[in-house]
C-alpha cells in the first residue's frame, strides 16, 4: 500500500465529507456567478440599454471569485493534509508551488492573459478594425467610463487595443518557445548522440550566437530579411499560405531561428552527463536500443528543466517582439499590439496629460512577462528545489 | 601564476567566435542587398553614378571575393567609409559614438553591481525574511519589465512630473571621459543609467541570492562557525568570495546585455550613442558601420571576458589547474 | 577483539570528572514536508581524558546531536529542550549550559574548548584560501599571540599530524592536497586551541582503508599526548572497538545503552545492540548467512509510538509500544531503556557472544 494512503478510515471519512462540501461550494458558487450574468444580460436587453459597463463589472467580479475558489480548492485539496502525502511527488509539487505566492500570482495573471487573448473579440467592448484610421474627436481622450484606458491618437479605445494587443504579444511568447524548444530539444540530441565534428559545429554555432545580444542579432535579421526583396517575398509567400500577415511572420521567423539555444544547451549537457550514468549501462545491457534510451531515458529525465527553462523564455521572446514592435521593426502596424502602443506612447511621453498611453500597453506588457517568469520560477522551485538557477 | 597554454587556448577560441560573428554579420548585410547605393544618391540618380558609386564600395564584386576583401580591410585598420553618411570615415563615426554609450554602460554596470551584491547576499543569509521576499520581488520585477518602458517612466516620472533629471542629456563627449567629469555628468545621465541598470541589477541580485545559498550550505562554512569565527567573518570572509566567482564570470554577459538594451532605450532618450546608430545603420543598409560595430562590439566583450578569466585565478585559485 | 581486551582498564576512568554532561537533548528539523523528530532526549556524559563513542546507523541522529551542542544546526533545525553543560570553559569559571548561553559567548568556547572535525575533509576546507589563511585563523583569535608566534605554531601542529615539511603545506590550496592530507590538516586545526574536547564527526568515512587507518592511530595517539577528551561519530564498530573506552549506542534520536567498550561488545542489554553485535562478521562462527536487525530505521516524520526499537523488537509487548522506556543503570557505568533488558540478558548467555 502506498505511503499516502496511510490515513485511518475515520480520518478518511472527515477528509472525504470535507472535500465534498468543497467541491459543493465551487459548484454552487459556479452555479450563482453564472445565473447573475445571464439575468443581467437578459434584464439589459430587454430595457433596450445595450451598455456593457455593469456586465463588464459583474464579469471581472465573476471571474475572480471563480479563480479564487478554484485555487483555494486546489490548495485545501493538496496542502491540508500535506505531510502525510510526502511520498507523493505530484502532491508534494503542487504543495510547493501553492506556497510560493508569487508563482500562484503568475498562474493567475497568465491564465487571465490568456483568457484575454483568446475571447478578446468577445471581450473587446469597441470595434479595432481600423483602429488606425483618422483623428476623431476621442482622439487622446483621458481615461473616461465609456473608454477605461482613455484612447489614441486615432481616436479608438485603447482598453481595447490592449485586450487584442495581448493576442499578438502571447503568439510570439509562445510560439517562438515552442519552436525554439523543438528545434534545441532536436539538436541537443544530435549533438549528444553523435559527439565528435557535429557536436564541434553545433557547440560552435552555439557560441557565435550567443555572443551576439539576443536583440541586435533578430533585428539583423529582420533588416536583412526585409532588404532583400526576394528573401522578404518568399518569406512573406510562406506567411501567406499560413494565413499569417507577412511582416509579422518574417518577425516571427527571425526570433526561431535563434531561440533554441537554451534548450540546445540543456539537452546536450543532459545527454552528455546521462551517458555516464550506471542506469544507461544496465539498459543497454538490457537490450535497449540508442532509440529507446534517448527517448526513455534522456528526454524523461530533462523535461523539468526544459518546460521550466521554456516557461521562463515565454517572457523574454513576448519583450523581444515588443522592442521590434516598438523599433517599427515587429509585427505589421494594422496588427494592435503592445510594442507599437507603446511607440506611439514614446511620441507623447514628455506630455503628462497623454501618459495613458505609456502606462497601459506598458502595464500590459510588464504583467504579462512578470506572469510567465514567476511562473517558471515557481514550478522550478516546485518540481525540483536543488536545480541550480540557471540564470543565463 | 597563469597557465600560458589556457590563455592561448581561449584566444584561439575568441578568434574562431569572431569569425563566426563576421561571418554571421556579412551574410545578414550584404546577402542582403537593398541598394545601399541608390539609397545613398536618391532614388531620381541616373544609372551610370550608381554603378560608379558601387564600384567605388566593392559592391559589383562576387560575394566570395567581397567577404574576403572586407574582412582583409578590416584586419588593416582600414574599414572604409559609411555609406549613409557619405566621405566619413567609420572610424570617425565610431569614435565620436562609442565615448557616450560606453559611458554610460560603465556606470550601469557599476549600479547594478553595487545594488546587487549586497541585496543578494543579505536576501541569501536571511533567507525567507522580508529582506529575501524584497530582494526576489525585486529582481523578479526587475527581470520583467521591458527596459523602453521603464524608461518611459523615468522620462515621464522623474524629468516630465517631478523635473529633476533632464530628458536628452546635452554634455560634449569630450567632457564625460575627463576627471571631474566622469562624475559630474552622472546626474545628466541618470535616466538612461538606472534603465539599463536595473535588469542587470535584478539579474546579478537573483544570481549572488543563488549562489550565495549553495555557499552557505557547503561543509566549509559549518567549519568556519566551529572555529569560532564571527558571524561577520563567516560571511564576508568564507561566503562571500565563493558566492561571487558565477557573479564575476556573468560580466562580460552582462556587457552584451548592455549592448542589446542600449538598441532600444537609447531611442527612448534620444540618444545618439552605439545603440542609435547600429538601428539607424540596419534600417539605411549602412554595412560597414553594422560589420564594424558587430567586431569591435564582440572584441570588446572577448577582450573583457580574457581579462575576467585572467584575473580569476585571485578570486579563484583552482583556475590554475585548467 | 584484542583492542578490546587493552582498554579494561578503562573503569577506572569512570571516576575521572565530567567535562561535558548532556540531559534530555530534545532537537526537531521543521521541514516544508513536516516536522523531523530528530532526537527525544539525548544523555550522556563524557569524562576528562576519555575516547566516547557515539555509533549508530545512518539517519539515528549522531550527527544532530553534536551540531545541536555546538549550535551548528541548519536553520531548520532547533534545539527544544534540554541542556549540554560544559565544565571547562577556559574563559568562564563556571559551568556553562551550551544550549542556552549568548551565540557570542559560545563562539568562544567553540574553537577554543570543544574542536570541531567534520566529516568530509575535501569539502570541509574552503577552496579559495591557503592552509596558511585557515589555520593561522582558528589560532589567533583565541589567543593573544603574533603572526609570528602564530605561524610558528602552526607549523609545529602540521609537524604532529606528519605533515612535514610544514613549508611545503602552508602555501597550497585545498585543492592541491589528498584527502588524507586534507583530514590531517583539519585534526592539526582541531588541536590548534589546546581544547579539552573535541568532537569528530566520521572523521574517517570519506577516506580509503589505509589511510583511514592511520588517521586513526593517529587521532588516538594526540588525543593521549594532548590529554583531551574525544566524542567520536562513527557507524562502524570496527573502529569503535579499536580506540574507544566508551560507547553510547544510538537509535532514532535516542542513546539507548552506555557503557564501556568492553561492556557494549560482551554484555549488551538493549536488544538492538545485541542485534547489531550478531551481526558483525566473526571467523569464529562461520556461518553462511549474517544475522541482522529485521526492518527498516523508522521514518523520523512519524515516528513509532512509545520506544522508537519496538517495530523491530523480538521482545516488544503493548507497554513498549505505548511508554517510553526509562534510562536505568542495569551495571554501575552500564544504563540501558529497556523494559527487557534481563531477558536480553539471558538470551546473551546462551548465544555466547
Amino acid at each position: 500500500m502506498p505511503k499516502y494512503e496511510r490515513l485511518s478510515p475515520e480520518e478518511l471519512e472527515v477528509y472525504e465529507e470535507f472535500k465534498r462540501k468543497e467541491n459543493q461550494k465551487i459548484g454552487a458558487v459556479f452555479l450563482v456567478v453564472v445565473f447573475v450574468f445571464i439575468l443581467t444580460k437578459w434584464f439589459l436587453l430587454t430595457r433596450g440599454n445595450i451598455d456593457s459597463i455593469l456586465l463588464r463589472y459583474i464579469g471581472v467580479g465573476a471571474y475572480l471569485l471563480f479563480f479564487y475558489f478554484f485555487l483555494k480548492n486546489i490548495y485545501r485539496w493538496y496542502s491540508d493534509v500535506n505531510y502525510r502525502y510526502r511520498a507523493n511527488p505530484i502532491k508534494r509539487f503542487f504543495n510547493r508551488f501553492y506556497k510560493n505566492k508569487l508563482a500562484v500570482f503568475g498562474l493567475f495573471v497568465a491564465i487571465t492573459i490568456i483568457i484575454l487573448a483568446v475571447f478578446a473579440p468577445m471581450l473587446a467592448p469597441y470595434n479595432v478594425d481600423n483602429y488606425q484610421s483618422s483623428w476623431t474627436k476621442f482622439s487622446m481622450i483621458p481615461p473616461t467610463k465609456r473608454h477605461v484606458f482613455g484612447a489614441t491618437n486615432a481616436g479608438a479605445d485603447l482598453f481595447s487595443l490592449c485586450l487584442y494587443g495581448a493576442r499578438i504579444a502571447l503568439t510570439f511568447g509562445i510560439g517562438v518557445t515552442a519552436i525554439g524548444v523543438s528545434i534545441g530539444i532536436v539538436l541537443g540530441l544530435i549533438a549528444g548522440y553523435y559527439g565528435g565534428w557535429i557536436d564541434r559545429f553545433l557547440q560552435y554555432l552555439n557560441d557565435v550566437v550567443m555572443a551576439f545580444p539576443f536583440l541586435v542579432l533578430v533585428i539583423t535579421v529582420m533588416g536583412a530579411l526585409l532588404a532583400n526583396p526576394a528573401l522578404r517575398e518568399s518569406v512573406t509567400q510562406i506567411g501567406n499560405f499560413l494565413n499569417v500577415p507577412g511582416k509579422l511572420f518574417i518577425a516571427f521567423v527571425a526570433l526561431s531561428l535563434f531561440g533554441w539555444t537554451g534548450a540546445y544547451r540543456l539537452i546536450r549537457g543532459k545527454v552528455f552527463s546521462v551517458r555516464e550514468e550506471e542506469y544507461i549501462d544496465a539498459a543497454k545491457s538490457l537490450g535497449a536500443s540508442n532509440r529507446v534510451i534517448m527517448t526513455k531515458h534522456i528526454l524523461r529525465n530533462s523535461l523539468t528543466p526544459v518546460i521550466v527553462q521554456a516557461s521562463i523564455s515565454v517572457g523574454g521572446y513576448i519583450i523581444t517582439a515588443a522592442s521590434l514592435t516598438f523599433l517599427g521593426l515587429g509585427a505589421n502596424p494594422s496588427i494592435p499590439s503592445w510594442g507599437r502602443l507603446l511607440s506611439q506612447g514614446n511620441a507623447y511621453v514628455t506630455q503628462l496629460r497623454y501618459f495613458h498611453l505609456t502606462l497601459f500597453p506598458g502595464l500590459f506588457l510588464t504583467m504579462t512577462v512578470l506572469a510567465f517568469t514567476t511562473l517558471g520560477d515557481g514550478l522550478r522551485d516546485a518540481l525540483d528545489p536543488t536545480m541550480r538557477r540557471n540564470d543565463q | 601564476m597563469v597557465n600560458k597554454e589556457y590563455i592561448l587556448k581561449r584566444l584561439g577560441l575568441a578568434v574562431l567566435v569572431m569569425f563566426g560573428v563576421y561571418t554571421i554579420g556579412f551574410t545578414l548585410t550584404f546577402v542582403a542587398p537593398g541598394n545601399p547605393a541608390q539609397a545613398a544618391l536618391g532614388q531620381k540618380a541616373n544609372k551610370e553614378a550608381v554603378e560608379a558609386l558601387e564600384e567605388q564600395w566593392g559592391l559589383n564584386e562576387p560575394l566570395p571575393v567581397q567577404y574576403k576583401n572586407y574582412l582583409i580591410n578590416f584586419i588593416n585598420l582600414d574599414w572604409g567609409e559609411s555609406f549613409r553618411y557619405r566621405g566619413e570615415s567609420v572610424t570617425g563615426i565610431l569614435a565620436s559614438r562609442y565615448p557616450k554609450t560606453m559611458y554610460y554602460a560603465v556606470w550601469s554596470l557599476v549600479f547594478a553591481i553595487v545594488m546587487s551584491i549586497p541585496l543578494g547576499l543579505i536576501a541569501a543569509y536571511k533567507q525567507n525574511t522580508w529582506v529575501d521576499n524584497l530582494s526576489v520581488l525585486v529582481s523578479q520585477v526587475g527581470i520583467s519589465i521591458p527596459n523602453f518602458w521603464l524608461g518611459m517612466l523615468i522620462i515621464a516620472i522623474l524629468a516630465v512630473w517631478l523635473d529633476l533629471i533632464s530628458v536628452v542629456p546635452d554634455v560634449p563627449t569630450g567632457s564625460l571621459w575627463s576627471f571631474p567629469g566622469f562624475f559630474t555628468h552622472v546626474t545628466d545621465y541618470f535616466g538612461i543609467i538606472i534603465t539599463l541598470g536595473t535588469a542587470l541589477m535584478a539579474r546579478n541580485t537573483r544570481m549572488t541570492r543563488s549562489s550565495t545559498l549553495d555557499v552557505l550550505s557547503e561543509e566549509y562554512i559549518t567549519m568556519a562557525r566551529a572555529k569560532g569565527l564571527k558571524e561577520r567573518t563567516v560571511v564576508l570572509k568564507h561566503a562571500l568570495r565563493n558566492a561571487l566567482i558565477p557573479v564575476v564570470t556573468s560580466i562580460g554577459f552582462n556587457l552584451l546585455l548592455l549592448f542589446g538594451g542600449a538598441v532600444v532605450v537609447e531611442t527612448v532618450f534620444g540618444l545618439n550613442g552605439i545603440g542609435k546608430l547600429y538601428i539607424d545603420s540596419i534600417i539605411r543598409r549602412d554595412y560597414p558601420i553594422i560589420i564594424a560595430l558587430l567586431l569591435t562590439y564582440t572584441i570588446g566583450v572577448v577582450f573583457v571576458n580574457l581579462i575576467i578569466d585572467i584575473s580569476y585565478s585571485v578570486i579563484d585559485p583552482r583556475v590554475q589547474l585548467r | 577483539m584484542k583492542a578490546v581486551e587493552e582498554k579494561k582498564t578503562s573503569t577506572e576512568r569512570d571516576k575521572k570528572e565530567t567535562i561535558l554532561s548532556v540531559r534530555n537533548l530534545v532537537t526537531k528539523f521543521y521541514t516544508e514536508e513536516g516536522v523531523v523528530e530528530a532526537l527525544e532526549g539525548i544523555n550522556f556524559e563524557v569524562k576528562k581524558g576519555e575516547i566516547y563513542s557515539l555509533v549508530g546507523e545512518t539517519g539515528c541522529g549522531k550527527s544532530v546531536t553534536v551540531k545541536s551542542i555546538l549550535g551548528l544546526l541548519e536553520r531548520t533545525g532547533k534545539v527544544e529542550s534540554g541542556e549540554a553543560i560544559f565544565y571547562r570553559s577556559s574563559t568562564l569559571d563556571r559551568p556553562v549550559d551550551l544550549l542556552s548561553i549568548k551565540e557570542s559567548r559560545i563562539r568562544k568556547i567553540r574553537g577554543k574548548d570543544i574542536t570541531y572535525i567534520p566529516q568530509d575533509p575535501s569539502s570541509s576546507l574552503n577552496p579559495v584560501y591557503t592552509i596558511k589563511n585557515q589555520l593561522l585563523e582558528i589560532i589567533r583569535p583565541h589567543s593573544d599571540i603574533s603572526k609570528k608566534e602564530a605561524l610558528e605554531k602552526a607549523k609545529e601542529l602540521l609537524e604532529e599530524v606528519d605533515l612535514a615539511p610544514p613549508e611545503n603545506y602552508l602555501s597550497k590550496y585545498p585543492f592541491q592536497l589528498s584527502g588524507g592530507q586534507k583530514q590531517r590538516i583539519i585534526i592539526a586545526m582541531a588541536l590548534a586551541t589546546e581544547p579539552s574536547l573535541i568532537i569528530a564527526d566520521e572523521p574517517s568515512t570519506a577516506l580509503d582503508v589505509t589511510v583511514e587507518a592511520k588517521v586513526l592511530d593517529l587521532m588516538e595517539e594526540l588525543i593521549a599526548s594532548h590529554d583531551t577528551s574525544l566524542i567520536l561519530i562513527t557507524h562502524n564498530l570496527g573502529v569503535v572497538a579499536q580506540i574507544s573506552d566508551r560507547i553510547g549506542i544510538m537509535y532514532a534520536g535516542r542513546v539507548i545503552e552506555v557503557a564501556s567498550t568492553e561492556n557494549i561488545f560482551y554484555k549488551p542489554y538493549h536488544p538492538y545492540t545485541f542485534g547489531l553485535l550478531k551481526s558483525v562478521p566473526s571467523i569464529k562462527k562461520r556461518e553462511k548467512e549474517l544475522d541482522f536487525v529485521k526492518g527498516l530505521v523508522p521514518d523520523l516524520y512519524d515516528p513509532p509510538s512509545g520506544c522508537r526499537f519496538h517495530p523491530r523488537c523480538e521482545y516488544q509487548t503493548d507497554v513498549c509500544k505505548e511508554k517510553k522506556p526509562p534510562y536505568e543503570e542495569v551495571e554501575p557505568g552500564h544504563n540501558v531503556a529497556c523494559y527487557y533488558s534481563k531477558e536480553v540478558k539471558k538470551d546473551r548467555r546462551e548465544e555466547d557472544l
